[in-house]
């Protein structure tokens, strides 16, 4: 490392026609001696939202306190679970249907990061609240290139009745601008590529087209402003932009590859075009560019849908060839739970290797998923009865130093889990006087 | 916004947040059992407050017993009984004796889900989830009001009152005073009718322990019915039971409203005294009705 009195700006982007791209974090950003202040570095905040509920037998752990061995569920999160925290009884009170009848699903995601009621239409109408992750992008969003960043896993429908009279909107949502902007996750590869690393507001659609047609790469667009200022940088910075620039031409070609295999599309499944086939590789896909992201600070602030509320996806990689909702629904038939608990521990290996991935990834004297604190979990425990309370909840990541993981934590029944995402918020600075219906920050999450 | 026809209006909604330390509590959480049985009122709430877990575990079992519920139920089926632990936590002895009891094989007397904090309610999220089930509720606070004004303090709870609660009545026998400024709060931010149960009614409806014994005739072993023996009182002031009683019954005649003052007060008529005192026991030491047969 070369030490200056000056750094370079973390907002330094790489720029050519059309193209802007952001970098990770190098030493050259470090203010001379500030190594010791690395700890306080940005954190980043994600949610993963899996749906219709999880087999909560195979998902406690056992007791409270320091993890032991996990149960099967939760077993991919092994390697990595002195990362992790297990949090037991949490609550989206507003996901029941108090007066307002059938249409769990429909609740359950629309009311999760919202902690609101989420008001009963199928039309146009729609109304709900503010999302945790939208609060913090209102604050803090501006330090980054993009506010937040909402992603899924399967194409998000904006409108038409998804559960007895629930809006699709609610089911496909997880992110809320306002109490009737939701903000829809992004699910083409390739469209999530360009938003983050690609500049398609700048670059003429022709050209685009062009340097697509061509198999052209982004980075070709951006060389000369790479070359120079490579010269610029000292030799572990300049190794670390290599890497970097060569995971994202990897991304960028597993995209490019994903619109090839993406022409050939199952009938009858929610798949946006340019998607690889196995589901699998769609989720390492995406978060891949979630980690890129994060690691090149676009932004701090993210939320992944693995699945829509009510998803019938079906998992023919693992063998289930029967839509996960309707597995959900078994009636205690173990074949059905045994698919589903299949469906589960499959969420939970790639979200294991997502954390493994930022745990990999080093940032200053640490790593991004210290640097992190990243939501697992779903707004329904039992998705066969549809309860919405003693919810599945993981928190993956230090904060910072904030967050004492490797352990089980049970709270009193009820807590909202608001008030976990409330706990996140005061974390990163922003101090709202509640999440939805959070009734107060979360104890036990670090130990000081 | 599209909405079920309901067939008929659902029976008003009784939060109910008590210390459970008099056989009065008891009594009068028997009877709610019992009201929502003949589907006269709703259990919108249990919440104890100012005790120790073995109050809060008394109220599951009394729940398990009146709502026939042998087996832990789906969560999704009964909210979780409230608990803000007093400082040290400490129970009355009559929930302490009850909580004890063992069968003849050792296993405990009476079935209960709650066997540490974690079953239980966090007290200002569940009181103000409470409000939000029902279009009618009354909130009957018989504790240090200290969890119901902090869950009324809750962004949105005002509103939730505004739209469902009736009336909130507060009675002086619970100790509500005992946090004088979270009362003092509690009352200036409610917006809705407080009416306070003050010692005058248990003085008037006060009844030795053995009319109460007599009403338990239906079965031979009642955790209400243990708690009012083991809490030593002879004579039982029903404060709690009658505030029950005109949340779910305003118009039966045995109680009217001072509305002058500053605080609206609950009034027992004097010449029902005896019958209103009679109608309160019977309630409160009546088997619950049994669930009516399917398709019934």
């Amino acid at each position: 490392m070369i030490v200056t009195g000056k750094s370079l700006s973390r907002r330094t982007v790489l720029k050519g026609l059309g193209t802007t791209i952001a970098l990770p974090f190098l030493d050259a950003m470090t203010p001379a001696f500030a190594h010791a202040a690395a700890s306080t570095g940005p954190i980043r905040l994600a949610w993963f939202y899996v749906p219709n509920g999880i087999d909560m037998r195979h998902w406690t752990p056992a007791a409270d306190g320091t993890l032991g061995t996990l149960p099967a569920i939760l077993s991919p999160l092994e390697p990595i679970k002195d990362e992790i925290l297990v949090l037991s009884n949490l609550t989206t009170h507003w996901g029941r249907p108090l007066q307002d009848g059938a249409g769990d699903h429909g609740r359950a995601l629309g009311s999760y990061m919202t902690g609101a009621q989420v008001f009963k239409t199928a039309g146009a109408d729609l109304k709900l609240g503010i999302s945790a992750d939208q609060i913090a992008a209102e604050a803090i969003g501006r330090q980054t290139r993009l506010p937040s960043l909402e992603v899924g896993l399967e194409e998000a429908r904006q409108a038409g009745n998804c559960d007895s009279g629930y809006s699709c909107a609610y089911a496909y949502n997880l992110a809320w601008k306002t109490e009737t902007q939701p903000l829809p996750p992004i699910s083409d590869p390739r469209a999530l590529f360009e938003r983050l690393f690609g500049s398609d507001a700048n670059e003429p659609a022709a050209a685009r087209a062009r340097r697509i047609a061509m198999r052209q790469s982004i980075l070709d667009e951006v060389l000369g402003t790479t070359n120079r200022l490579k010269s610029a940088l000292g030799g572990t910075d300049r190794r670390k932009l290599d890497e970097y620039l060569t995971s994202l031409r990897e991304i960028e070609e597993q995209v490019d590859r994903a619109a090839a295999e993406g022409t050939v599309i199952e009938p009858g499944i929610d798949k946006p075009f340019g998607v690889p086939i196995e589901f699998p590789d769609y989720f390492r896909l995406m978060t891949d560019m979630m980690v890129l992201a994060f690691k090149a600070d676009v932004t701090r602030i993210s939320t992944m849908i693995v699945g829509r509320e009510g998803s019938v996806r079906a998992y023919p990689e693992i063998g289930v060839n029967d839509g996960h909702h309707p597995l959900t629904h078994h009636q205690g038939n173990m074949d059905m739970l045994a698919k589903v608990r299949q469906i589960n521990e499959l969420h939970a290996r790639l979200f294991a290797e997502f954390l493994i991935k930022m745990k990999n990834t080093p940032e200053g004297d640490s790593n991004l998923l210290d640097q992190s604190m990243i939501v697992y979990g779903s707004g329904l425990s039992d998705g066969n009865v549809h309860t919405h309370d003693q919810l599945p909840t993981v928190l993956a990541g230090r904060g910072g130093g904030f967050v004492a993981p490797g352990r089980h934590i049970i709270y009193q029944r009820e807590t909202p889990v608001t008030n976990l995402f409330l706990t996140m918020l005061h974390r990163v600075g922003v101090r709202p006087e509640h999440v939805g219906d959070s009734t107060g920050r979360l104890p036990g999450i670090s130990l000081s | 916004m599209s909405q079920e026809p309901r067939a008929f209006p659902a029976p008003a909604g009784v939060v109910y947040n008590t210390t459970m330390a008099r056989a009065d509590a008891a009594l009068a959480l028997g009877a709610l059992y019992v009201s929502a049985s003949r589907r006269e009122a709703r259990v919108g709430g249990i919440c104890v407050s100012n005790a120790g877990l073995d109050a809060a575990i008394f109220c599951d079992i009394v729940a398990r017993f009146y709502t026939g519920q042998s087996r832990t139920p789906s969560s999704n089926a009964v909210l979780p009984i409230g608990f803000a632990a007093a400082s040290p936590p400490t129970s009355a002895p009559m929930v302490e004796t009850v909580v004890a009891k063992k069968r003849e094989d050792g296993a405990p007397r009476y079935v209960r889900s709650i066997h540490r904090i974690a079953d239980t309610g966090q007290p200002e999220a569940l009181l103000r989830n409470a409000v939000t089930f029902s279009a009618e509720t009354v909130v009957i606070l018989s504790a240090p009001a200290t969890a119901l004004a902090r869950s009324v303090e809750l962004a949105g709870t005002i509103g939730q009152y505004k739209q469902r609660v009736k009336r909130v009545m507060i009675v002086d026998a619970g100790g509500a005073s005992q946090d004088a400024a979270a009362l003092s709060a509690l009352v200036a931010a409610l917006p809705v009718p407080v009416i306070f149960c003050g010692h005058e009614i248990g003085d008037a409806l006060s009844l030795p322990l053995s009319r109460v014994e007599n009403g338990f005739t239906w079965a031979s072993a009642n955790p209400v019915l243990d708690a009012c023996r083991a809490s030593g009182e002879s004579t039982i002031a029903l404060n709690d039971v009658a505030a029950l009683y005109y949340a779910i019954h305003p118009a039966s005649g045995f109680f009217t409203v001072s509305d002058s003052g500053p605080t609206r007060r609950l009034v027992v008529e004097s010449a029902k005294t005896e019958e209103c005192a009679a109608a309160l026991v019977a309630l409160a030491t009546s088997k619950p009705s049994a669930a009516p047969a399917r398709g019934g």
